[in-house]
This record gives C-alpha cells, structure tokens and sequence, in this order.
C-alpha cells in the first residue's frame, strides 16, 4: 500500500481496514515525517460544520425566489407528443397577414387596430407581467449562454412545428443578417400553461438579442419600448400574438428593428 | 407541479444561497451566482436525471459559473481596490455563547478561509455540506481521488496551523473519529 497523505487522513479518520492500520502504524513507527503529517491531520479533525453553521451570513435576499419563481413559470415545458396539426395559413412575423385558424374568429375585430403610445385605455404590452417577466429572464443572458454552435435544422423546424400545431399559428424565423443579428437558437419554453416562443439571436459582440412570442387573447396594441438593465424591451402585438425584443441594441437600433419585424420586412430563413 | 425541479428549486435556494456565500464571499456576487446557477438549471433541465440528487447537480452549476464566469470578475474588481476591499467577514456579531467555544469556531473558519480555493471548496463541500468523496468529486468534475488528496492536504494545512497557534485557552471540541 502506497502511504501518501490521502492514506494518513483515511488512517486517522478511522476509514481503513484493521489491517491497513496495521500497516500504516509499522512504517510510521519509524518515519518522522509521516508523523507528523498524522499529527496536524489528527489537530485538524475540528467542527467545521458547527463552525460554518455558527456564521452569520446575510440573509438570502427575497428577490432570488421571486425571480427565480418568475423564471419557473417560464420554464421550457415538455417535449410534445404531437407534430403537424393544420395550421393557419402561412404567417410572417407580425406582419398580420396570417391569424391561426383557431384564433382568427376571435381577434378578427382588433387586426389593424393600433394604439398610441401610452393609450391608457388598454392593457399595453410594456406593462404586461409577461413581458416583465421575459425581460428579466432575458437580462442574465450572457453571450457565453447561446455562443455555441447553431441548432441543428431538424430541431429547428420541429420547435416551430410544435409552436404552431399548439398555437394553431404558423411562424417564421427572420434573417436578421441585415441588421448584424445572427440566429443561434430557438426554445419553446411556457408561461401560464401558455406556449412561449425564444429565438435568440447574436451581434458580432455584447449580450444576446431575443425575440419572443407568446399567443394572448387580445387586441392589437402598438410598439412600447423601455429599458430594462441596460438591454431594451420593445413589445407589441399583432393578431392574437404578443411579440417582445430583449436587445443591448441602441433604443433607436431597437425600435428600428422591431419596425421592421412588424412590417414584415425581414426574410425568413426558417418556417412558415 | 409535476415537474421535480420547479417543485423542488424554491425548496434548496437556501442551500444553493449558502454555497454560493461560502465561494464567493460576497452578497452581491453570491446574489448573481444563485440567479444564474438557477436560469441555467431551468434551461438545462432535460440533463438532470430524476433521482439522481438535485442537490449535487445544482451545485455543479452553481460552481462551474463561479468558476468560468464570476471567479475572475470578482478578483478583477478587487484588484481595482488595490487591496482596500478583501472579504466580509461574517462572524456572529451577536456575541451568545461560551467565548472559548466561540473563538474557536471563529479560528475553525478562518483556517479554512486561508487555503487555496481549491482545497477549501473540498473542505466546505465535504466538511461543512456533508457531501460523500463521490457527490464531491462530481460538482467539482474532478477524479474522487483528486478529491481526497485536496481533502488531505487541506486537513494537514489546518491541523499545522492549529499546532502552531497553540490554543491552550481553547478546549479543541473535535468532532468524532
């Protein structure tokens, strides 16, 4: 046996076998050093527990769980069992030309309905917990979170196959090229047993730019833009579907690309 | 809820919370840690396999963005500091208790405090959590006898400091053998 200090901490822990410890106790009878390694580890066998526990760390701030909460809320669901179910015919990004069948009925009356900034009268995106929520997920995205090789285009199309078969809505993933955004990844994940859509996207550096999707049953309501921990949030919805953009995009940069994606002016490079 | 992490999480972000402290020695650092080791759990989850412990893989995320992600933020800022800064330190300032009991639980985790973070984040992980060789040698991704050998060394690096500070007013309560 091969008597280093692993061995001697084992031996003066009582973990080895008798006659293990018989011989340790033979070579150490005639090796000083050996002894007195035993002799710190056995001063070592101190109440680190007790020690630590007697401590007084500051107390875990209530804002964890409260955020952590949040995010549970939004956590990924499981993989769905289904694929393929009809869908409404083909839809761009909050261009409104396409309304899930499902839904069409429903939010027919508020298609072009669009509100001025800061219209009282309605419940506007910006202030929806949902769109709070996203926003505060999205800000602890760091570029090492989604720098890593693209999905593969499999998943890709079964994620938006999924999205659509549950939300009866067809959707697209917009080239962003133009405006030096990058696809790298697109996640369903769920808020209030609702589907939520994450496609994420990366700039040449800084943090990730998201765009995400969740269906409401609401109408219309125009582009609200704040800031949220240095990243901007840009919400609107358009045709039973609420769009937000977490981006460290200048507010201008921002409000131009979220523009646009209404408008529908961006290629698709996957889906619908 | 059914699914185990959600249910679960709320449940260990206290633990997650003093593990987090005990790296980095910091409210706000500790603060992020746990923020991020649970963001990155929920996107994550389909790794974890249920029954196997939630507990050691949450802590193998918590610890690896310490490592990776705040470790050298942190020692950049105090460096900033030109050494004005250095660690809180969180002794009890309610001053209850036996005072030679007190002292020594103080010198306890101030020995511990000055190892090398390798060896302390074994000591604390082993020692303090409780966790087995095997559940540390997994949160640390690291062989289990890579484990021990830190394990010994950093017991001999305290046994030698408390040889050499004789505490002959302290009564050295050991733990059992």
């Amino acid at each position: 046996m091969k008597i280093d200090e692993s061995v001697l901490r084992a031996y003066v822990d009582a973990e080895l076998a008798p006659e293990q410890r018989d011989q340790i106790e033979a070579v150490l009878a005639h090796n000083a050093e050996l002894r007195a390694q035993v002799q710190a580890l056995r001063a070592s066998r101190l109440p680190y527990r007790a020690a630590f526990d007697a401590e007084a760390l500051p107390p875990m701030p209530m804002a964890i769980a409260a955020q952590v909460a949040s995010w549970t809320a939004l956590a990924p669901s499981a993989p769905p069992h289904r694929f393929g179910a009809p869908l409404g015919r083909r839809r761009w990004l909050g261009l409104g030309a396409g309304v899930g069948m499902g839904l069409a009925a429903s939010f027919a009356a508020g298609l072009f309905l669009r509100l001025p900034q800061g219209h009282g009268g309605m419940d506007m995106p910006s202030s929806s917990p949902w769109v709070s929520a996203i926003a505060n997920y999205q800000a602890l995205y760091v570029r090492a979170t989604v720098d890593q090789p693209p999905d593969d285009s499999a998943r890709i199309q079964w994620v938006l196959g999924d999205f659509a078969a549950t939300t009866r809505t067809a959707i697209a993933i917009p080239d962003l090229q133009s405006a030096g955004l990058t696809f790298k990844r697109i996640q369903r994940l769920g808020y209030e047993d609702k589907p939520l859509l994450q496609m994420i996207f990366l700039a040449a550096q800084g943090k990730p730019t998201a765009l995400c999707l969740l269906p409401v049953e609401r109408q219309d309501a125009a582009i609200q833009q704040s800031e949220l921990q240095g990243m901007q949030v840009v919400s609107w919805q358009r045709s039973g579907m609420s769009y937000v953009l977490v981006t460290e995009l200048p507010a201008h940069q921002a409000k131009a690309l979220a523009d646009k994606l209404l408008a529908g002016g961006y290629p698709a490079i996957y889906g619908a | 809820v059914n699914d185990p992490l959600q249910r679960e999480l709320p449940d260990l972000l206290p633990r997650l919370w003093r593990f987090a402290m005990r790296l980095t020695r910091d409210p706000a650092d500790a603060q992020d840690l746990v923020q991020r080791c649970c963001l990155r759990a929920l996107e994550k989850r389909a790794q974890w396999q249920p029954g196997t412990a939630l507990l050691s893989w949450l802590f193998k995320i918590l610890h690896s963005i310490w490592i990776n992600e705040l470790r050298s933020l942190q020692r950049r800022r105090e460096g900033n500091l030109n050494g004005e800064g250095g660690m809180d330190d969180f002794a009890d300032p309610s001053q209850s208790g036996d005072p030679e009991q007190r002292l020594l639980l103080r010198q306890v985790v101030q020995a511990v405090e000055a190892l090398p973070e390798a060896q302390r984040v074994v000591m604390v992980l082993v020692e303090v959590e409780g966790f087995s060789y095997r559940e540390a040698a997994d949160v640390l991704d690291i062989p289990i006898g890579t484990v021990m050998s830190r394990l010994a060394r950093a017991r001999i690096s305290v046994g030698q400091r408390f040889l050499a500070e004789p505490t002959d007013n302290i009564s050295l309560k050991q733990s059992p053998s």
